[in-house]
Parts: structure tokens; C-alpha cells; sequence
């Protein structure tokens, strides 16, 4: 049973990184402007007969392939940022919102879309400070030690704290009721991957490749805390090191996520508990699927939003929860609901 | 590996004292039980020595280090603990469960070694927990739970197991296989401090026991020193019987019925 669990898990990877592969083959290649794989191969190796035409190349380079690797790179970064709050908690309705992220980058990116409109490259800046001004708030009202009472002290300020700023967000809304900039806020809320460029690329990818591998590094403290703070500091665990380094790092992989893609809803609640049927439990497998696998469906989610009604292009956070939450629920019926 | 806990005081409120200056000491290989009523402060104690809390006087020893000056994860190489309440967050196997025991003896990134094995292996032979191995460790008995927690302690490999009431939501036949389990590691050397509400059990499974009343070490030494029927009735207010087996002259308690001393208030 044991081996035959190792195996699956074995195939279960081997799964993943195909779809990783193939979902970006996919991403790039489809479309408005169809850009055949052939072609693209046929370009890398100087076959010029075949080769993408200019237009081909440009739309490539500049705006599928950056909206691909970042649609990978916020999916892996909600999911293991999901997990790693599941882990935390031990509830498994913890997502990477819960600590107010989502309410304070979008009111974060309110107030930059209302003041400084003009300047787009502002706009994740502002996101990312809304959301760090929020869990700080979080964090100074809890004052998170190391008792489980704590924890949850740290869960309900999040809750008060992401009312506060999301009142915030409406009044401005409220403020600006004057059509374009409404519409720009609304939108970045929903989420979406259209303003994937090379450069916020290079920022983001270091972030979320660094904090996915450091919180891989807790993998093993996160499985002994499922049995609870004090158990796991009997067998080892130091709680308070574990909780500093995890807030901290699942604050800064969905801040960084949330600023560059808007708050894209369910990717980090349901990709946990879907990959969790799949490997079980243990964090040393369930981080590094739900990686590749939050990645993955946000591409294909973000793929339908963009060819679904074309040339409009849907939030990508409809998609994901549209499609998302029917699958997830069909999962757990048909998995007998073991969270 | 010796316990020694020197004139510890700790209170969760500075205005209620739980423990007031306690000393007591466990030697290498030996098992002692500790005891009193509840609220006395036995998982109080437990809890510290495990340093889970900290005194706020007095010190602890395992063996020669101070535990103040021991990291969770060097204490966790030394000593166990089998605690009363079990939260299982998520849906772990029995085996993967007592594999966590091994947290402190393995690397971050380094796989299950053949020591990790075969510490989990005859940690689960000790506790009888083998044929549980595959099953969801959130879908079991009392009875089975307990020995899962214990295999999961053993696994651990320590020299030290603190044992808080471990019998108590056990059936008799339970209670009996899990002190037998302990009482055989003892026999091969490990350092065992149990707190226990059944005197008879604690009688049978203790060379030593420590009787704790309102936070103080009210006295200790063989069980048939400590257990007498006017420490009973002065600690417990009620009345027991204490006399030895006919035929196994082991020492029982049996306390009687009936009108009770009320207890002073």
C-alpha cells in the first residue's frame, strides 16, 4: 500500500509536469492570432520556410509568453501560498486571503487607479502595499505568539481588518462613480493576467520561486503541526520560528501574486484541497503539486477568459470560480468529502 | 536519562498559582507515577518538564543539561510525550503519523533512512499498532489512537517518556495492554513519568510514585508508603480500603461509597 502510494504520487508528478508543459505550449499557441507549435520550432531551429511571420514573433515574445508565465507563476503562488495557510490553521477554508491581502491590495490599487491613472507600472506597487499595510494591521492587533488562541485571535482580526479595507475600496469606488475608472477597479478586482510583461516577470519569478522552495523547506513541520502546536514541539518543532517564517513568506507569495494578476478568487482554497485528494496530506508532495497545478489551471482558466468572448476578455477570477467550485464540489461527493 | 525539577513555581495567571515550589526526581530507568487530584497540577508539571512551559522559578534537568538551554528539536531527541488531548488536522495514515516521531532525528530535505525505518517499525511492533498501518489515523478507537501516539513517541527513540493520564478514556482491557506495553520499555531502560488517576494501576506500573495536592508535593516514595488510607483521606477526602492481593500481593486501592467528608472549601 505504502509503494503503490509512492508510485501513484511517482506518475502523479510525471502527470503534472506534462500538463505544465503542455498547458504552456497551449497558452502560447491559441488565440485570436492562431501561432502554430510547428511554427515555433520551425523558427528555433532557423527553418526560416516555416517560420512565425513578424507579427506571429511579437505577439509570441511580448504578450503570450510573458501572460503564460505569469498566469504560472500567480497560480503557484495563490495555491502554495493556500496550502501553506491550511497547514497553518489547520482549517482547511484557509486561503491566502484570510489575513486581509485581497482587501488591502484592492484598496491599494483603488486608490492608485483613482490618483495616478496614468502611470500603469504604479499600479502593482500600489497592490502590494495596500495588501503589506493590511496584514501588518493584522498582525499588530494579534500580536501573534505562539498559542493556538492566537492563531485564531489572528484569523478574526483578518476578518475585521479586511471588512475595513474593503469599506474603504467601495467608499472610493463610491467617490469615482464616474464610469472608466469604476470599470478599471472593478476589473483589476476580478483579476486577470493582461498586464504581464517581461519586467514585472523578472521581478515576480524570484519572489515566488524563492518563498515556494522556503516554505518547502517547513514541509515536515507543517505535517507534524496538523497534530497540533503542542504535539508537534514534542516531537521537535520550534512553533514560533515555524509561524514567524510561514506568515511572513505566504504574505509576501500572495502579495506579490495579488499585485500583479488583481485577487483572483478559489485558486488558493481549492487547488490545496483538490491536490490533497490526490497525494494525501503530506507537505513534501501536496506544495510542489499544488504548484505545478495552480499554475496550470489559472494558464487554461485564463486561456477560456481570453478566446472565450474574443476579442473581450473576460476576468479570469470568474473563470476560475465559475469553473472551478462545480469541480471541486463534484470532487469531494465523489471522494466522500475528506478533507 | 534523569529527570530533576528543583523548586519549580509556575502559575497561567500571576494572582493563581498552579505549582509551587515542586522538586522531584526521576532516575535513569525508572518509572514513577505521578499523582493527586485533579487541578493538582500533574499536567501542569508534565507540560513543563516537556517545555511546552516555562517555570517561573525553579529549574529542570534531563540529565546533565538545563532545559532552558535545549532546543525543541534537541529535547525532542531525548524525550516524548504521549499528551490527553489528539487533534489529527488532516487525513494522515497510522503510519505516517508514528513517522512524524522521527522529525528531530532526520535532515530537512533528506529522505526516510533505514534507521527511520526501522525505528517506526519496531516502534509500531512495541505499541501493536502494526495492522493499523494503512488506516486513516483520524478513523480510529480510543484504545487504538492511544497506541497510535504511543508508537509515535516511541518512534522518537527517547530515553525519556512523559506519559499525561494515558488510561483514562481507555476500556480495562486497554488500560492493562498500554501499561503493559510501558512497563516493558521501562524494563529495557526507559526513563517513564506518568500521571494517572487509578491507583491500583499506578501501584502496579510505578516503583515510585509522587502524590501532588493543590500544587505542592504533598508526599512520595514507594506506593506502599504514599498510599495509605489517611494520605488517601486527606488528600482525595474519601475512604479507602488499601491492602495487597492474597494470592499476587499486589498493593489495590478500593475506595468506598457512601458518605463522603465533604471536601474543605
Amino acid at each position: 500500500m505504502h509503494t503503490t502510494r509512492h508510485r501513484a504520487n511517482h506518475w502523479l508528478f510525471i502527470g503534472l509536469v506534462g500538463l505544465t508543459v503542455g498547458s504552456l505550449l497551449a497558452g502560447v499557441a491559441l488565440g485570436p492570432v492562431g501561432i502554430p507549435v510547428r511554427s515555433m520550432i520551425a523558427s528555433l531551429f532557423g527553418d526560416a520556410e516555416h517560420a512565425l511571420t513578424a507579427v506571429q514573433r511579437v505577439i509570441l515574445l511580448q504578450i503570450r509568453l510573458p501572460r503564460v508565465f505569469l498566469g504560472l507563476l500567480v497560480g503557484a503562488g495563490l495555491a502554495v501560498s493556500g496550502v501553506a495557510m491550511q497547514g497553518l490553521f489547520r482549517n482547511p477554508l484557509a486561503s491566502p486571503y484570510v489575513l486581509g491581502v485581497a482587501s488591502g491590495a484592492s484598496t491599494g490599487a483603488a486608490l492608485t487607479i483613482l490618483l495616478a491613472s496614468g502611470i500603469a507600472a504604479l499600479l502593482p506597487v500600489g497592490a502590494f502595499i495596500g495588501a503589506s499595510l493590511a496584514v501588518l494591521v493584522v498582525y499588530g492587533l494579534a500580536r501573534p505568539g505562539t498559542q493556538r488562541s492566537s492563531m485564531l485571535t489572528l484569523i478574526l482580526a483578518g476578518v475585521a481588518v479586511g471588512s475595513f479595507f474593503s469599506a474603504i475600496t467601495s467608499f472610493l469606488v463610491f467617490l469615482s462613480s464616474k464610469g472608466e475608472k469604476l470599470a478599471d477597479v472593478l476589473f483589476w478586482m476580478m483579476g486577470g493576467l493582461g498586464r504581464a510583461d517581461w519586467t514585472s516577470l523578472a521581478i515576480l519569478a524570484p519572489v515566488v520561486l524563492v518563498c515556494i522552495v522556503a516554505i518547502l523547506f517547513f514541509a515536515k513541520d507543517l505535517n507534524a503541526l496538523s497534530l497540533g502546536e503542542e504535539t508537534a514541539q514534542h516531537l521537535g518543532v520550534n512553533p514560533a520560528i515555524l509561524y514567524r517564517w510561514l506568515l511572513f513568506l505566504t504574505t509576501l507569495l500572495a502579495a506579490s501574486s495579488v499585485a500583479l494578476a488583481g485577487t483572483i478568487g478559489f485558486v488558493g482554497l481549492a487547488i490545496p484541497h483538490i491536490i490533497r485528494l490526490l497525494t494525501g496530506p503530506d507537505h513534501r508532495r501536496l506544495i510542489p503539486a499544488s504548484a505545478l497545478a495552480g499554475g496550470c489551471f489559472l494558464v487554461w482558466s485564463d486561456l477560456l477568459a481570453r478566446t472565450a468572448f474574443a476579442p473581450a476578455e473576460l476576468p479570469v477570477g470568474v473563470i476560475t470560480a465559475f469553473f472551478g467550485a462545480p469541480f471541486f464540489l463534484y470532487l469531494l461527493k465523489a471522494r466522500g468529502a475528506k478533507l | 536519562m534523569q529527570i530533576d525539577v528543583r523548586n519549580v513555581s509556575f502559575g497561567y495567571t500571576p494572582e493563581q498559582p498552579v505549582l509551587e515550589n515542586v522538586s522531584l526526581t526521576v532516575r535513569s530507568g525508572q518509572a514513577v507515577g505521578l499523582l493527586g487530584p485533579n487541578g493538582s497540577g500533574k499536567s501542569t508539571l508534565l507540560r513543563l518538564i516537556a517545555k511546552s512551559l516555562r517555570p517561573e522559578n525553579g529549574s529542570i534537568r534531563l540529565g546533565d543539561k538545563a532545559l532552558d538551554r535545549m532546543s525543541s528539536r534537541e529535547i525532542a531527541r531525548s524525550l516524548a510525550m504521549v499528551e490527553q488531548q489528539r487533534a489529527i488536522g488532516f487525513d494522515f495514515t497510522v503510519r505516517d503519523v508514528v513517522g512524524m516521531g522521527r522529525f528531530a532525528h532526520r535532515g530537512r530535505w533528506t529522505r526516510e533512512r533505514k534507521a527511520d525505518r526501522e525505528a517506526i517499525e519496531r516502534a509500531m511492533r512495541w505499541a501493536e499498532v502494526e495492522s493499523l498501518a494503512d488506516r486513516s489515523a483520524r478513523a480510529l478507537s480510543g484504545g487504538e489512537g492511544q497506541r497510535v501516539f504511543l508508537a509515535m513517541a516511541l518512534a522518537q527513540e527517547p530515553e525519556i517518556l512523559l506519559l499525561d493520564e494515558p488510561t483514562t478514556f481507555l476500556d480495562l482491557r486497554h488500560q492493562v495492554s498500554f501499561l503493559s506495553i510501558v512497563k516493558e520499555r521501562v524494563a529495557a531502560g526507559l526513563t517513564v513519568l506518568l500521571s494517572i488517576h487509578d491507583l491500583t494501576l499506578a501501584a502496579q506500573t510505578s516503583e515510585e510514585v509522587v502524590l501532588l495536592s493543590n500544587g505542592r508535593v504533598a508526599t512520595s516514595g514507594r506506593p506502599e508508603q504514599v498510599l495509605t488510607r489517611d494520605t488517601l483521606h486527606s488528600i482525595y477526602h474519601v475512604d479507602a480500603a488499601v491492602g495487597r492481593h492474597p494470592d499476587s500481593d499486589m498493593l489495590y486501592v478500593l475506595p468506598a461509597l457512601g458518605d463522603m467528608p465533604r471536601a474543605h472549601s
